[in-house]
């Protein structure tokens, strides 16, 4: 005759898990955990941050006043600039920013059409561009050479064409240059 | 008449087979080190790449 059973142990074997499946899915918590560690450490303590809504515009008028009729880089410190980008099938206006060694650029783009992508090679600058919707990132450019920004959303038939260049030159050329 | 009853090497207490799953934890192993190889570097790069704000 056995004894019965106490509280605890039938309810620990009602379970009814596995050993093997017991640990993968406390491996499976830990990778969760160490995950979301690692994207608040980086958002949080290193300072990692996504493209945010900046503003509103309106795509019909946005080449007839404000910063977008005109756009383009602008010095707006020693080595603080901004740069104003009007996305349309297919071209980026403007296709080419030069910018010195080190600068920090903050980027406000937006679309005169459909929805379009604004993604910078090699850096972690990448945004969604919406009609009506001006996105902005910040980044200091660090290294000097070429880097290619492209359109990340396929908006039409021309689409592998859109494309533009950031040239980050040394200071004393970007001085040089009168840029 | 009851058959006699024989003990199974390797059968848990319920009479269920309990056996060592090789193969299955060889894929799996290969399977974290896949993720923790390519999610590792995938935020090194992102880390080595620079802050956006």
């Amino acid at each position: 005759m056995t004894a019965p059973p106490t509280d605890a142990q039938p309810q620990k074997e009602s379970m009814g898990i596995d050993p093997y499946e017991r640990n993968w899915m406390r491996f499976s918590i830990v990778l969760l955990v160490v995950f979301l560690t690692a994207v608040t450490v980086a958002g949080f303590a290193m300072g990692f941050q996504v493209p945010g809504e900046e503003g509103r515009v309106d795509p019909a008028t946005i080449t007839e006043a404000g910063p977008f009729a005109n756009p383009g880089v602008r010095q707006i410190a020693p080595s603080e600039f901004e740069v104003y980008v009007v996305s349309r099938t297919f071209n980026f206006d403007p296709a080419e920013i030069v910018v010195p060694q080190g600068a920090t650029v903050t980027i406000y783009v937006t679309s005169q059409d459909v929805q379009h992508g604004f993604k910078i090679t090699d850096t972690n600058v990448n945004m969604q561009v919406v009609p009506g919707q001006v996105s902005k990132l910040t980044y200091t450019f660090d290294r000097v050479g070429e880097f290619p920004y492209l359109c990340t959303e396929y908006c039409g038939i021309g689409h592998a064409a859109m494309f533009g260049t950031v040239k980050v030159v040394p200071p004393s050329e970007f001085e040089e240059a009168g840029a | 008449m009851d058959e006699p009853v024989t003990e199974t090497p390797g059968a848990d207490a319920d009479g269920g087979e309990h056996f060592k799953p090789t193969g299955t934890l060889f894929v799996l192993a290969i399977f974290v080190a896949t993720i923790i190889l390519l999610w590792g570097s995938v935020y090194v790069i992102l880390l080595s790449r620079g802050v956006t704000s």
